[in-house]
């Protein structure tokens, strides 16, 4: 049996209807993965006068053996702009149904030091089961996680919709 | 006489080919085709990876598709190369882009006055970069340099490996902003590809 080398963690999912910024969502997702050393990329911008869906992805390799990845989806429905007063001034904002979906996935070996031969396969399993089984679950997977939390009040600052508590 | 083997052009890289960036821009609104095409033509042709010389322009195919009730449907595919160093024949940056629109209408509308044409339709565009390693298989067949290479492009070599790979990411990030710009597509560059002398899509 092939070595567990991926892990994916439960999809966050965040519903929010009502006003926010477009372009200050996308930017503030951009910061956020840059301000966490993660490498950023659009896969995906689609266009419709009252509809956006964007995907975009970040990655960034923790040390020589463990990487992240973190997927976020974002689909907007039935958006239009909408001019609301703010603090006495005038501002353009947009109005719509958003649906964003982010999942977290860990990558262990992503050099593919130990792909080649079963013997190194063992030499893995041995290592996983045995040597950084802690690393994985408390630490690794935690941290992961705890990022994701981190983007998903930052996303859901610019949304404005921060429940009770955070 | 034996069958032609068809293959797919990466085939034979391996692990020199590296994919970079992957990406589409998808927009269902008004816009120039005519335009696009044209401005993406003249930023490839400004970056290096195309010449003026539109008999040499690697478009590979162009499908176009007419439907009076449903509109035109085209695909073009355009495969472009750039070799940054052609001395040490080692790097290659390929872009491979792929436009597919349907439905594509033809529009007037008065804008400023004055009677204009656009398209209305669904536009894809879909875009990869690779870095490609010893593009010319030179290293490949060399006596000893092929035992070797691995080690020296990996280890040796690494920093300009890095550098190349950040210049192929950063061309395909800045054709996205450059399509979204005329688009008028949210953009995430502090500096917009053809921000001022170029048009945006109509109507302003």
């Amino acid at each position: 049996m092939p070595v567990q080398t991926e892990f994916n963690l439960p999809l966050t999912v965040i519903k929010s209807k009502g006003y926010f910024i477009w372009k200050d969502l996308l930017m503030n997702i951009k910061k956020w993965f840059e301000s966490e050393y993660y490498l950023f990329g659009e896969t995906k911008h689609k266009y419709k006068p009252d509809e956006r869906e964007v995907d975009v992805i970040g990655d960034r390799k923790l040390n020589e053996y463990v990487r992240y990845k973190i997927a976020v989806g974002i689909k907007v429905m039935g958006l239009k702009d909408v001019e609301l007063i703010k603090d006495g001034k005038k501002i353009t904002m947009q109005e719509g149904r958003v649906n964003i979906n982010i999942a977290g996935t860990m990558l262990l070996d992503w050099q593919a030091r130990f792909k080649g031969n079963k013997f190194l396969q063992a030499v893995q399993d041995f290592y996983h089961k045995y040597v950084i089984k802690q690393k994985i679950e408390s630490e690794w997977l935690d941290h992961l996680g705890f990022k994701i939390y981190q983007l998903t009040k930052s996303i859901n600052a610019s949304l404005a919709t921060t429940r009770e508590g955070d | 006489m034996s069958n032609p083997i068809i293959k797919h052009r990466y085939a034979d890289f391996g692990k020199d080919r590296v994919e970079l960036a992957k990406y589409s821009v998808e927009y269902s609104d008004v816009f120039s085709m005519k335009t696009l095409y044209t401005l993406l033509h003249e930023w490839l042709v400004d970056e290096g990876y195309a010449t003026r010389a539109d008999e040499k322009f690697p478009e590979i195919s162009y499908v176009q598709r007419e439907n009076p009730a449903l509109g035109k449907e085209i695909w073009v595919r355009w495969r472009l190369s750039k070799i940054p160093d052609p001395v040490s024949k080692l790097w290659r940056y390929d872009l491979d882009i792929d436009f597919h629109t349907l439905g594509l209408k033809e529009i007037e509308f008065i804008h400023k006055g004055a009677k204009m044409k656009a398209d209305n339709g669904t536009l894809q565009i879909a875009v990869v970069a690779n870095l490609i390693i010893d593009y010319e298989k030179a290293w490949a067949n060399h006596p000893w340099l092929k035992t070797y290479k691995n080690l020296i492009v990996q280890k040796f070599l690494k920093t300009k490996l890095n550098f190349h790979k950040k210049v192929v990411m950063g061309d395909a990030i800045r054709f996205q902003e450059a399509v979204k710009t005329y688009l008028k597509i949210e953009t995430y560059l502090e500096t917009r590809e053809f921000e001022e002398f170029h048009p945006k899509r109509p109507p302003e």
